[in-house]
């Protein structure tokens, strides 16, 4: 049998396959090497995120109680006995004092004013006009007799 | 033949067709392939990121509950020295305890006589009394059982926390103490979850603050036992039966007849001038005893006495008040003492009137007022509060003290700590001149000594 030529036609439809097959492969590749950036990138966002989040409410919640005499004020201001003479206790200046203190931590970590301080029986500092989305709790001891109370640090 | 070439031609064509779509089609499946594996192989590798994550947070977690715990059992230390201060100080100075039995509870020497459970500093002239260190060492064993409840409240069941073995009380003057809480073990916290255990020893821990714990309860000492507050206020209450004409009576002259011969004469004479010159109607009394129209001299030393009791010593800054409060015992009683110039008949200054042999000029009666009893002995701190279980509160030392300015009491001999003593003579000394009001009822005193079986 004589070897025929192969006509146009069927050069053309080889030429088309041999184009899909290349495409093909190279959006393979392509994906393969995108597809795990983007799992990666959305995952380390994800996971920093969450780490970051929670560990900068921690910490800063932290910080706010290593500060001389706050956990103190604090405690007696969650004790709610109200305002007496011991070094001249009194809730408002608790406020304002732990608010100054936060206006410092927060911006410094997360960027933002947003936070918001508060425990079972209220909110200590109210909050600004904004969503917060971690929080760290801490249980803080009370004075003998009222055992100990949850605070709760948001923010942004 | 031209008709089977064409077919030849034809099935040709159609195979290299075939041929084209089968190697698209594994292209195609090798490529699903490769993406699926990548995206299994990466699922894979976030299970992992997602637990080291988790680890990782895990790790923060109890790194940060090991500081808020430090933080906590820093805090701890004032609370239990205030709440320590307050117990302690409300018996007296003893007291380590919750345990229900009386001797427990006090945990009193046996040498210390009791009442309910609480001490007596002072049954007349025998002091009971409670030294420094001892009281620091009592106190220190109420603060390290408060300070174990708290770290136990504290500490949920992952935490271990190790109980303080040592609490050191300094009186560092001026109201200010300073208190340390080490732990014989070295002072280990202890953190513990399913996979995690973070253990970090701590020296222990120690805060300085105001309270004035230390300086009230030697304030307490210096006023019931150094000086003696009740028999101080005994005396002063018999000065200010002067203001009521009820100390010293002037008479001017009398006859023989009307005052007697014998010195129980006298006396019996000027008891019946004080009920005539003391005693009144009126009830604009501090004690308004209601079944009595008339108030005697002894009614009226009685009420001055309370008056005396209940009128505070004070500090030199004001900031301790010392007072007692009678228990249900008081004793109270009077001496009367004649004197006059006896003038003999002839006498230009003879009585005119009187029958001979004898009157009497410059006719005076005095009056010595004594008492005992038991009271309850308060020293408050009322300048400053603590927070101590639900609200502010102020520190009161507390305890019993039996005393008066009754000179018998003084030789008393000590009471027997080795039996009860329920003879109410043996607190409310001597059997002097009482009202009916004043009946000894309850005056007993008993040892710390576990109850005999019967």
């Amino acid at each position: 049998m004589k070897n025929r030529r192969l006509t146009i036609d069927e050069k053309g439809g080889i030429g088309i396959a041999i184009a899909i097959i290349i495409a093909i492969v190279l959006v393979t590749i392509v994906l393969t090497i995108l597809i795990p950036l983007i799992f990666l990138k959305i995952h380390l966002v994800r996971v920093v995120e969450i780490q970051y989040g929670y560990s900068t409410a921690d910490l800063t919640l932290l910080a706010l109680l290593s500060d001389t005499d706050i956990y103190e004020k604090l405690s007696l201001y969650v004790a709610d006995f109200g305002d007496n003479a011991i070094e001249g206790f009194n809730r408002d200046n608790v406020k304002s004092e732990v608010a100054l203190i936060l206006d410092k931590l927060v911006p410094s970590e997360t960027g933002t004013r947003c936070y918001k301080l508060s425990y079972a029986g209220g909110v200590i500092i109210p909050p600004e006009d904004c969503d917060t989305e971690f929080s760290a709790n801490v249980d803080i001891l009370l004075p003998y007799g009222k055992n100990k109370e949850k605070i709760t640090l948001e923010i942004k | 033949m031209r008709t089977g070439i064409k077919k030849g031609v034809m099935g040709m064509k159609m195979g290299r067709k075939g041929v084209a779509v089968v190697a698209i089609a594994a292209v195609l499946i090798t490529a699903v392939l490769i993406i699926e594996g990548i995206i299994v192989a990466n699922f894979v590798a976030d299970i992992e990121i997602v637990k080291r994550t988790t680890r990782e947070l895990a790790v923060i977690n109890a790194v940060d509950a090991i500081e808020f715990a430090k933080k906590a059992l820093q805090q701890a230390v004032p609370y239990s020295f205030y709440k320590a201060s307050y117990d302690v100080l409300e018996k007296g100075g003893y007291c380590a305890s919750d345990d229900n039995s009386c001797a427990q509870q006090c945990k009193i020497p046996y040498s210390i006589p009791t009442r309910e459970c609480d001490p007596w500093w002072r049954v007349y002239d025998n002091t009971y009394e409670i030294d420094s260190s001892t009281f620091e060492t009592y106190l220190s064993n109420r603060i390290a059982s408060i300070y174990d409840d708290y770290a136990s409240l504290f500490f949920g069941p992952d935490y271990c926390p190790q109980p303080p073995g040592n609490v050191i009380t300094e009186d560092k003057g001026e109201y200010k103490v300073h208190v340390y809480i080490t732990n014989i073990e070295g002072g280990v916290i202890e953190y513990k979850s399913d996979n995690l255990e973070i253990v970090e020893h701590t020296v222990g821990f120690n805060d300085g603050f105001d309270a004035s714990t230390f300086e009230l309860f030697e304030f307490a000492k210096d006023t019931f036992i150094d000086n003696d507050k009740i028999k101080s206020d005994f005396n002063s209450a018999d000065n200010k039966m002067a203001d009521e004409g009820c100390k010293n009576i002037y008479l001017r002259d009398f006859c023989e007849s009307d005052v007697g011969l014998s010195e129980e004469s006298h006396i019996l004479f000027c008891e019946e001038q004080l009920s005539i010159h003391c005693s009144e109607s009126s009830r604009n009394d501090p004690c308004d005893f209601d079944n009595d129209n008339t108030i005697t001299a002894d009614e009226k030393y009685n009420c001055k006495v309370r008056e005396e009791f209940e009128n505070p010593v004070l500090n030199n800054d004001g900031t301790f008040e010392a007072s007692a409060s009678i228990d249900d015992c008081i004793k109270v009683g009077h001496d009367a003492r004649f004197s006059g110039q006896k003038i003999e008949f002839g006498d230009e200054r003879w009585v005119e009137d009187c029958d001979w042999p004898s009157s009497y000029i410059d006719v005076r009666c005095d009056y010595d007022y004594f008492g005992t009893a038991s009271a309850v002995g308060q020293v408050k701190d009322v300048k400053n509060s603590y927070p101590i279980d639900s609200s502010w509160t102020t520190i009161t030392a507390s305890f019993r003290i039996a005393s008066g300015n009754v000179a018998e009491c003084g030789g008393q001999d000590p009471i027997e700590t080795s039996e009860y003593v329920e003879d109410e003579n043996s607190l409310c000394c001597p059997a002097i001149t009482t009202n009916e009001l004043d009946k000894a009822a309850g005056c007993k005193i008993q040892t710390n000594l576990p109850i005999p079986s019967p």
